[in-house]
């Protein structure tokens, strides 16, 4: 798969079964994608979809355009493409009986079923391996959207080894704005809770929580609330 | 040279001294320098039935190229020309992982009106390459054009010396290095890992061996094949262009209309403006920064003042 094959490799591949299969004019190709655990699968499933596209309940989630589906389902990435007359019709059905065989979990990663649902946007969730918002000390972070009215704000949640490590964020991403803009203390979001501003990133709140640094850029009017919510779901 | 102006005589060979140092299909750089540099050519509208995108991406390509001085500018006859659009995937024209085949057979079809006496469509696909012909359309179209379009042999690549910076040798096809002009026909993509394949990436078709190496430093690795290859013309399809999950793509919600096709024997501008179809700037992409660092070409499309048209 050519450049497409680095992304893989960030989320850990680990093996491809690809098979090919004909069934009068349509053809089908099959590529189940092990990524080792849930988690990486996640994060390479959400690497590829977009909030837009029409989503499917096959595995934890699927979604489906002519010609393609593709799901994921417990550790593995799951990528259908049919082609000729008749392959759309088939292409579902395939997708389910693979979601029968594999079996295995049919839940997202714990923690996003952990914090708060209510104003995010749907599938706006991704597991980023890599310098998430540019930031290698980040890493890995989940992000997603949050939208009430004309409003966005992003939450992202960088996870660390433990508490020690995520006091460590925290204090990377203080160093980092002192130096690139401003940042002092929020008391009244919580213990060593911040807000800052860049000419980048714009306005960031951020805490730390146990072993998680939870941070929103573009803190809505509700933020505080959303930012509270989150360390208390995670606690 | 009798009756040749002081000046002329002074122009051609300078001209003739810079062809020198051009690639293996520099047979004509003087023909190529004396013209329009860029031409881009623009659908006002974005046709959506399957016959009317066929006809905007013939009458485009017929224009772009017509716009920077018409075939007869760079095929002469008896020319053998090598046409590389990206086949290198299995996928179908409107997914936009591969050249658009009514771009390709319409750029055959000019090389033949220019005299061509043999065109050949060929490229390394990454996918198995019978069906990525097949299903891109390229193969039918090609040959429907007259074009011989073959799966390329894995025993033709030999080892070839590029004296590049990064790459002192690599496996080259060894037809490609045989004929007498290359027109390079990418289709603008999204890409993974380098934000963007345009004309330069699509030069990874050519060559062989394990390119993959190639992504351990593609600012370097792609830049020494343009310059190595240099292309007597590029022509860029952008009818539709692939704005996310690229290269392989897949996903027509990620297939967006630009209905534009642009040509141009600078292949560094021309995948400037290239990746301005995919929202970027030409600075955003390495490899691009890099050809232009190495003088192929430049990053400012504009200054080589563009001749455009709408359609």
């Amino acid at each position: 798969m050519d450049g497409g094959a680095d992304v893989y490799l960030l989320y850990d591949f680990q093996v491809l079964l690809h098979q090919d299969f004909k069934s009068g004019q349509a053809e089908l190709t099959v590529d189940i994608f092990d990524m080792g655990n849930v988690e990486d699968a996640f994060g390479m499933y959400a690497a590829e979809r977009a909030p837009g596209y029409n989503f499917l309940d096959i595995g934890i989630e699927a979604y489906r355009n002519e010609g393609i589906l593709d799901f994921l389902q417990d550790r593995y990435y799951i990528k259908l493409a049919g082609f000729g007359p008749g392959s759309d019709d088939i292409l579902e059905k395939i997708a389910r009986v693979l979601s029968e065989r594999i079996a295995g979990t049919r839940s997202f990663p714990p923690l996003l079923e952990k914090i708060p649902q209510d104003h995010r946007v749907k599938h706006s969730e991704q597991f980023t391996r890599k310098d998430p918002l540019g930031h290698p000390f980040l890493s890995p972070a989940y992000v997603m959207s949050y939208k009430q009215g004309e409003s966005e704000s992003k939450l992202l949640i960088s996870v660390a080894k433990d508490p020690a490590e995520a006091k460590t964020k925290l204090a990377s991403l203080v160093k980092y704005f002192r130096e690139s803009g401003k940042c002092e203390a929020a008391p009244n979001l919580g213990d060593d809770a911040i807000q800052a501003s860049n000419t980048f990133e714009g306005h960031v709140i951020a805490v730390a929580q146990g072993r998680y640094l939870i941070v929103i850029v573009n803190p809505a009017n509700d933020a505080a609330a959303l930012l509270k919510k989150t360390m208390q779901d995670l606690k | 040279m009798r009756d040749c102006p002081r000046r002329t005589f002074l122009k051609t060979m300078a001209l003739g001294g810079a062809a020198m140092k051009l690639g293996p299909f520099a047979w004509d750089a003087l023909a190529e320098a004396s013209g329009p540099a860029l031409s881009i050519a623009h659908y006002r509208t974005s046709p959506k039935e399957p016959d009317g995108i066929s006809e905007e991406s013939q009458r485009l390509t017929r224009e772009a190229i017509a716009g920077i001085g018409g075939m007869q500018r760079f095929v002469n006859r008896g020319d053998t020309v090598w046409v590389k659009p990206n086949i290198g995937w299995n996928r179908r024209p409107e997914q936009a992982a591969t050249t658009n085949p009514d771009v390709v057979s319409t750029v055959v079809a000019l090389c033949y009106q220019a005299g061509a006496k043999h065109v050949i469509v060929s490229d390394n696909s990454c996918n198995p390459a019978v069906t990525s012909f097949a299903r891109s359309g390229i193969q039918e179209a090609a040959q429907k054009a007259g074009a011989d379009c073959f799966v390329m042999d894995d025993r033709k690549f030999k080892s070839t010396k590029l004296n590049g910076k990064v790459l002192p040798v690599w496996d080259v096809y060894a037809d490609v290095l045989g004929v007498n002009k290359f027109i390079n026909i990418p289709i603008a993509k999204h890409h993974g890992l380098c934000k963007a394949t345009l004309g330069i990436k699509n030069l990874m078709g050519v060559v062989g061996g394990e390119r993959n190496r190639f992504h351990q430093d593609l600012g370097n690795t792609l830049v020494d094949l343009a310059a190595f290859f240099r292309p007597n013309l590029v022509v860029l399809d952008g009818v539709r262009v692939l704005t996310a999950n690229g290269p392989t793509g897949g996903n027509l919600a990620d297939v967006q209309r630009r209905d534009t096709v642009v040509a141009g024997v600078d292949q560094v501008a021309v995948d400037s403006f290239g990746a301005t179809l995919l929202g970027l700037k030409p600075q955003d992409i390495g490899y691009i920064v890099e050809a232009s660092n190495r003088k192929l070409g430049t990053m400012d499309f504009e200054s080589l003042k563009p001749r455009r048209a709408e359609l």
